[in-house]
């Protein structure tokens, strides 16, 4: 490691901060050239470069939200985004620019036409093939550093908890309430959080879920649910999902960098029609 | 007693001369539930609705008190 931090303290560049004060960078290609030359993962380069207090260029704007520290921690964690369609695509893409180490996605379903109005993933060209393979596709393309385990399959309970071990987060990108439920039990059996967020229409609802928390139950109760909502007969229009996936995000990356207050056991509920925001105690 | 009840979403078809973001103010019975007031501004009878009583979230059997304002909301699962 200190051959690594040595050859990126060359690569490196002086600029000067917002403040004025002295701030070391090292670019991408520098980050390619270092990772080549010593055999090993572009994130660990980054991590080594962070240790150093050399900021990865692609990470400058993190920096004054994140941190140094924070970072580092978000390269080393393990994030599981269970759906990789409406909502699930632009958290993918959020996660892998915020520089989310690992990431474990989960998704069984192929694009349709009816999907390009509103996800990020889905192109004219991609259509009939697994989101999986889009969202590998992209964040090769937005960030390399980050490694992916992908799962192109349906999961039930147990598989979520077999699929989503070694995760630190988990996110809820599904797209029907029984599956939620199973997802929120399997995040509580891995003792893990979970941060659900889910659109309809104009409207949209996050909220992060701790595993002692009553999260979705508190909301629906324990009886029998029906399998979707009112996204049903409102559909789900381009903007919602982008504002829903966007809060996701946000909580994702406050509980890697233990910074802020998540919406725990409060629901923001979103009505972009009328545009009002509650926050509900659950 | 008199209670509020606000219709948020889809739900607000029930009561479509309400304002937006305006309650229905109710004079109801002692003992009142939730899921009586839900009869009371039209919602059908079975229809998914998660109920929030002064900003918490509720049993539909949640039995109300003088001056609650109730929160209609419907689920809301797409992704």
């Amino acid at each position: 490691m200190a051959e690594i931090g040595a050859r990126l303290q060359a690569l490196a560049r002086a600029t000067t901060d917002s403040r004025g004060e002295e701030l070391w960078l090292v670019s991408l290609s520098g980050v390619r050239q270092v990772a080549s030359e010593m055999g090993v993962s572009l994130r660990e380069v980054e991590i080594a470069a962070l240790r150093e207090r050399v900021m990865p260029a692609r990470y400058l704007r993190n920096l004054g939200t994140v941190g140094w520290e924070g970072q580092i921690a978000l390269l080393q964690s393990t994030v599981g985004v269970v759906g990789a369609g409406g909502l699930g695509g632009w958290i993918i893409e959020g996660l892998a620019r915020m520089g989310v180490g690992r990431l474990i996605i989960i998704d069984g379903e192929t694009f349709e036409e009816n999907n390009l109005n509103r996800q990020a993933l889905c192109t004219e060209r991609n259509l009939g093939q697994p989101k999986i393979e889009a969202a590998l596709r992209r964040v090769a393309e937005v960030n390399a550093a980050v490694q992916i385990a992908a799962h192109q399959v349906r999961v039930d309970e147990a598989q979520m908890v077999q699929l989503l071990r070694g995760a630190g987060v988990l996110v809820d990108a599904l797209d029907a309430l029984p599956t939620r439920l199973a997802l929120q039990r399997a995040a509580q059996k891995l003792s893990l959080p979970l941060v659900h967020g889910a659109i309809a229409g104009y409207v949209g609802q996050v909220m992060t879920i701790l595993p002692d928390d009553p999260g979705l139950y508190g909301l629906y109760g324990h009886g029998e649910l029906p399998e979707h909502g009112i996204e049903v007969q409102w559909g789900n229009p381009a903007a919602t999902p982008m504002m829903v996936a966007a809060w996701e995000i946000q909580e994702v990356v406050k509980l890697l960098i233990g910074r802020g207050e998540p919406l725990r056991r409060r629901l923001l509920f979103m009505d972009g029609e009328i545009g009002a925001v509650d926050i509900l105690q659950v | 007693m008199l209670i509020t009840v606000k219709l948020h979403a889809t739900l607000r078809r029930y009561q479509p001369d309400l304002p937006r973001g305006a309650g229905l103010a109710l004079n109801v019975g002692l003992g009142t539930a939730v899921n009586q007031v839900m009869a009371q501004v039209g919602i059908p009878a079975g229809a998914a609705v998660v109920a929030v009583v002064n900003g918490k979230a509720r049993r539909l059997d949640h039995v109300l008190s003088e001056g609650d304002t109730v929160s209609l909301f419907p689920p809301v699962a797409g992704g």
